[in-house]
């Protein structure tokens, strides 16, 4: 006989398909809506946490942890301070170091910052969990004034190879000392990453060392050398000291040790820190507006499912007739009763298929697009523990829900019996 | 079936609803044996559903006891099941589920009463050839009929169907409450001799509530509601 009450539920629900369509297309977007945020939030955030990955240190001159960050890895801000060569020869010939890259920031091209380092950047450094950087246009940089731009540098300033950019002393747009004389030719061009590579330019250290020839002071005495003046090795272009480094060891056991070695090395002040656990303070500051984010989808399925109990209690009026019906063939109140559970519970079913349906399909193609624009991929993964959680809410709150038109249907089953009432 | 059987028996029975002050309907004494035709005749208002609710356990009388087929309708829950496996009941008009084809309507209570759709087949009559025999004594042929969605049938053609859904399976009792108010005056009587016709071949005890006395000359028994005031 439940079996009786199911199809007889279905059967139903088929004929008004209409008021029933909408009321599941409404709840089924608002599970889309849900699970779509929850899916992007999570996923947002482990890109972001592993920004950088690989890198078991960031190592700089000693100021506050989130600065070393935001400084080395985003781009924002500045260092106060440099790492001498001396104190990052003696720590990268340390045994357990397997591999370094040195950046060396502070120039500008159009609001693009520049990045002094090493062909070491392109083989180490890595980013949403272990994928290496790749050029789709062109080369590394090998030689002196050769630049490597980011996707969004191309992008944004419709560079192509062999275009050539000036660079200019300093942050900002406006009013910047430029080193006119020294221009740099674009060698390659990179992959979007969804990461600050793509709003970089690299360079390698002697270029830096070159451009800055003359502005021991801070401002240019000499703008009249060319690429000409400067030969491979002219001992003007050593590096002397640098931004930063990111470091890599041969065992993640030794994290903690090295770090507290570079934080308690004599020679010089250094502030060495582990990237993930930084990145993870720093999304607890801006991963709030998420928060919010899937607060605000989470009302949504509650407006959905309440818009679903209007529909129901709507439309339980004109079935007082079925329901006498059903009763003189000996369905009993209580039958009549599952019999709108069963209709209500059908209804958040069928909506969470669907919504899921809509979700992942439409992950399928925003998919497509974020990673031919700005490189983002998004998994599609199985419902996480807590999206199950949220499922087995939903249905739980469809069956709390059902109960107020499946008592009203059994109240009115009561009064009417067999009597029709129309 | 024993003719002779009492099929309903009421004694002493006073209902009133419960926000009433006088009782609607007083029997102090009605017996219907099985096989008879009685025809209950008032005017709206009279009480008519409300002794119909009573005979059939939907509702539960005040005072009094109603004794149908020797059981007595007390218990509330165990009367949903006995209505289903003994009462065959026809309504004024809008008789039929919507969303079900005719088939399914004719035979939606044989998935509720295991009794009748045992006494098909105990007769070894599967439930298709019952419901097409059923379809043809009361004249309901056409294409595909069984398939059809009874919101294309007419009025008259709809309430054929809902005699055929009282009457499938045999049950002792058929009740009719006002069946053909909305038919017009040739198809009410074609309507009747087809109702009487066929509990008579089921040797059902026939009910008809209605309020138009101009039908009432085939029973055996004429009741009036003004009787038990």
């Amino acid at each position: 006989m439940q079996l009786k009450l199911l199809s007889l539920a279905i059967k139903s629900l088929r004929f008004r398909k209409f008021s029933v369509g909408l009321t599941i297309f409404s709840l089924a977007i608002s599970i889309m809506l849900l699970f779509g945020v929850d899916t992007i939030r999570v996923q947002t955030k482990s890109n972001f946490v592993n920004t950088i990955s690989g890198t078991d240190l960031i190592v700089g001159s000693r100021s506050g942890s989130v600065q070393l960050l935001l400084y080395t890895v985003f781009h924002i801000g500045n260092a106060t301070n440099n790492v001498s060569w001396q104190s990052y020869e003696k720590i990268i010939k340390h045994p357990r170091v397997a591999w370094t890259i040195p950046i060396s920031l502070g120039d500008s091209h159009k609001g693009y910052r520049v990045v002094g380092t090493t062909q070491d950047y392109f083989t180490h450094y890595r980013y949403h969990r272990n994928k290496q950087l790749e050029l789709k246009d062109g080369q590394q940089f090998e030689n002196l004034f050769e630049a490597v731009i980011g996707a969004n540098v191309a992008k944004e300033l419709s560079y192509i190879l062999g275009d050539e950019i000036i660079l200019a002393h300093g942050m900002g747009n406006v009013n910047l000392a430029q080193h006119k004389n020294l221009p740099f030719s674009i060698t390659g061009i990179l992959e979007p990453t969804a990461s600050p590579v793509d709003n970089s330019i690299f360079i390698s250290l002697p270029s830096l060392e070159a451009i800055h020839i003359g502005w021991e002071f801070g401002v240019a005495t000499n703008t009249t050398l060319t690429a000409d003046d400067i030969k491979d090795d002219d001992p003007r272009l050593e590096t002397k000291s640098i931004t930063a480094f990111f470091l890599g060891l041969k065992s993640k056991h030794d994290v903690f040790s090295i770090q507290r070695a570079i934080n308690d090395y004599k020679q010089e002040p250094l502030l060495a820190i582990i990237p993930g656990v930084a990145l993870l303070e720093l999304w607890k500051v801006i991963g709030v507006v998420e928060t919010i984010l899937l607060l605000i989808a989470g009302l949504v399925v509650i407006t959905g499912l309440f818009g679903m109990l209007a529909i129901i209690l709507t439309n339980l009026n004109s079935r007082r007739r079925e329901i006498a019906i059903l009763r003189s063939v000996g369905a009993s109140p209580l039958a009549i009763l599952f019999m709108m559970i069963i209709e209500t519970e059908l209804l958040v079913i069928i909506g969470i298929l669907i919504g899921l349906g809509l979700m992942y399909s439409s992950l399928i193609i925003l998919n497509s697009v974020l990673q031919d624009t700005i490189g983002l991929t998004i998994e599609l993964m199985p419902p996480s523990l807590f999206q199950w959680t949220l499922l087995g809410s939903i249905l739980l709150a469809g069956f709390i829900i059902s109960f107020i038109p499946a008592f009203s249907a059994y109240r009115k089953t009561l009064q009417d019996g067999l009597s029709i009432r129309s | 079936m024993i003719d002779s059987q009492k099929c309903i028996q009421i004694s002493e029975l006073s209902f009133r609803w419960p926000e009433s002050a006088s009782a609607l309907l007083n029997i102090p004494s009605l017996s219907i044996t099985q096989g008879e035709s009685i025809f209950i005749q008032g005017s709206s208002g009279s009480g008519k559903s409300t002794l119909l609710n009573l005979i059939t356990g939907v509702l539960l009388p005040n005072k009094g006891n109603i004794t149908i087929l020797g059981s007595n309708l007390n218990d509330q829950n165990h009367n949903d099941q006995f209505r289903v496996d003994h009462f065959g009941i026809i309504f004024q008009q809008f008789n039929l589920i919507p969303y079900l084809n005719v088939f399914e309507n004719i035979t939606l209570p044989l998935s509720f009463s295991m009794r009748r759709k045992t006494r098909l087949e105990i007769a070894h009559k599967s439930l298709k050839a019952e419901a097409t025999r059923l379809l043809d004594s009361l004249s309901l042929v056409g294409d595909n009929i069984q398939q059809r969605n009874v919101t294309e049938l007419s009025t008259g053609q709809q309430q054929r169907v809902a005699v055929a859904r009282a009457l499938i399976g045999s049950p002792e009792i058929i009740i009719a409450d006002e069946p053909t108010s909305a038919l017009d005056a040739d198809a009410k009587q074609d309507f009747l001799d087809l109702l009487f016709q066929e509990s008579k071949h089921s040797h059902s005890t026939l009910i008809f509530v209605s309020h138009d006395q101009t039908l009432s000359n085939k029973f055996d028994r004429i009741l009036s509601m003004s009787e038990y005031k």
